[in-house]
């Protein structure tokens, strides 16, 4: 279901995405959307009221026609939300969201990465993972940072699919599964 | 009229001068001679055999249904003897194979108790260092086989009823004939010797003195036979004769020939009867002659079928006994195996704590300074770095 789900985010993202890129504004229509998409997952009372089949769907979208002004003034995301909210799809907002996202850094040539290591790191030392990780991807990098301190020590980095882990934790884990073996 | 008054009478007779019905003179003794003499012939030749006849028919007919009612008995006995039989050789086959089937469960207990004890000591010693189934019967069938008339085995009475019979009948009718001969042949040669040369001449005088001489002289001599007057009583006899055979013939005949089908009808019955009893009776002889065989075969067979499940049962259990120490065997192989893993498992997990738990409290920001250089060295160098 939720690889489905994913589908059905990206074709959704997909359209809205196009939109922007035509309207020239792809990156604010996806600044928005991600907007949206935090206030939605971080509103319970949001989630229970757009998600209740008890709610009839003019008073969902009474709701909704509330809440968008505050995050998404665009007419395109508003649409988009609307769109969502009469096809039963509000669920995947947040699939459309992180969809979306990739199209645009697709679009931008750069990708995003996740950093996580036992103790913050510095600026020199993200600075030296960003370029080994965009010479690795043979893309722009954008970082996002994490501690962790399970990881006792070393870096465990996220790009997409890729797993880069140079944790002291994976390490002994494998010295583990050496001495089992 | 007895005797007496015959002799009482034999005085000269009163005259009377008409013509006499009955003649009683000295010839009734001559007749009554004949008569017994002809009693005498009838009773030897005819009567006599006629009730020998009739009483070996009628013994043969019951004589067949008697042996036949005999045989079948005998038959039954002989049955019932070699059922019995039977069944105690079954009952002795039977104890045979239970006590084969008993000391097969001995023995079978025996090597599960001694596998099951050499498992449980196996496994003691390894949790203890871990390391990690008749012979008067066929002589006296034998002697029922000795040939005997009427029997079985023994060839049928040779038909009295049919030879005999006849004998005795032809003796009779000859013996009729003669008395019948001799009955009418006497007094007519006494007329003709009378006639030709004897007492009185040829008379020419009138025909009534004449027959009052005569009936005087004759009074004394013996008394004659009028050929014309037996002619007509021969004549008379003929007829009766005839009428008798003519309007009864039919009936004695088919009344003869329905007593003689009923007789044949009997006597075939009676036969069959016996011959089925008969052969009932060989069946059961002949069962009773391979008895012993039959017998013995039995209890062969029993005590084989007793030793091969007795075989059957001690392979099974030698086998069940050898499944049983092979699953100990792998038991012990596995439970040495998983402490093995376990002991493994335990000691890495142990040295994994505290290395972790020495790293922890070891790894400061140099430290952590090289294990970044050396994931970025990793990342640059390796292109195919490993991705979860």
């Amino acid at each position: 279901m939720a690889a489905l789900g994913g589908s059905v985010a990206r074709r959704y993202a997909k359209a809205l995405f196009e939109i922007g890129v035509a309207e020239g504004n792809y990156e604010k229509l996806g600044q928005e959307l991600e907007d949206l998409a935090r206030a939605y997952e971080g509103s319970s009372d949001l989630r229970l009221a757009l998600e209740n089949p008890v709610v009839k769907p003019s008073e969902k979208t009474a709701i909704l026609k509330a809440v968008l002004p505050r995050v998404a003034p665009s007419p395109s995301v508003e649409r988009f939300a609307q769109l969502l909210l009469e096809r039963g799809r509000i669920t995947i907002l947040r699939g459309a969201a992180r969809a979306y996202r990739e199209l645009a850094d697709a679009r931008a040539g750069q990708v995003r990465a996740t950093v996580t290591s036992a103790t913050p790191l510095g600026p020199a030392e993200l600075d030296r993972v960003r370029r080994a990780l965009e010479a690795r991807t043979s893309r722009k990098v954008l970082i996002q940072t994490a501690v962790d301190p399970a990881l006792i020590g070393g870096v465990v980095a996220r790009v997409g699919d890729l797993v880069l882990d140079g944790s002291v934790r994976t390490q002994l884990e494998e010295m583990r599964h050496r001495l089992l073996n | 009229m007895s005797v007496l008054t015959l002799l009482a009478d034999s005085a000269p007779a009163p005259e009377v001068h008409s013509p006499q019905l009955i003649d009683v003179d000295g010839t009734v003794f001559v007749q009554l001679g004949l008569f017994l003499l002809l009693a005498v012939v009838l009773t030897k030749l005819l009567w006599k055999p006629y009730l020998r006849v009739r009483a070996e028919r009628v013994s043969r007919v019951d004589g067949y249904r008697k042996d036949a009612v005999q045989m079948e008995a005998d038959a039954a006995a002989r049955l019932e003897r070699a059922e019995a039989q039977l069944a105690e050789a079954r009952r002795v086959g039977s104890g045979d194979r239970v006590a084969a089937r008993a000391e097969a469960q001995a023995r079978e207990q025996t090597l599960l108790a001694e596998a099951h004890a050499e498992a449980q000591r196996a496994l003691a010693v390894m949790r203890a260092h871990p390391p990690g189934q008749r012979g008067h019967d066929r002589a006296r069938a034998h002697h029922r086989e000795r040939p005997r008339p009427g029997r079985p085995g023994c060839p049928p009475h040779p038909g009295p009823g049919s030879v005999t019979m006849k004998r005795t009948l032809r003796l009779s009718f000859f013996g009729l004939a003669m008395g019948l001969f001799l009955l009418l042949a006497v007094p007519a040669a006494r007329a003709e010797e009378e006639i030709h040369g004897g007492v009185g001449t040829a008379r020419t005088d009138t025909a009534a003195e004449h027959v009052e001489e005569e009936h005087g002289e004759h009074e004394e001599g013996p008394p004659s036979i009028d050929p014309k007057k037996l002619g007509l009583q021969i004549l008379n006899f003929g007829v009766l004769v005839f009428i008798l055979v003519k309007f009864g013939g039919g009936a004695m005949n088919k009344m003869l020939r329905g007593r003689h089908e009923q007789l044949k009808a009997d006597l075939a019955s009676a036969a069959e009867l016996r011959a089925a009893a008969e052969a009932k009776l060989k069946k059961q002889e002949a069962r009773l002659a391979s008895l012993e065989h039959e017998i013995a075969d039995m209890r062969r067979s029993l005590k084989a079928e007793a030793e091969a499940e007795k075989v059957r049962l001690i392979a099974a259990a030698e086998e069940r006994a050898a499944r049983i120490k092979a699953e100990t065997a792998f038991l012990i192989e596995q439970q040495v195996r998983d402490a093995d893993q376990r002991l493994r498992r335990e000691s890495a997990d142990a040295a994994l704590k505290i290395a972790e738990e020495i790293l922890k409290r070891s790894i400061g920001a140099a430290d952590q300074q090289k294990l970044v250089d050396t994931f970025v060295g990793d990342v640059e160098r390796a292109p195919a770095a490993r991705s979860i």
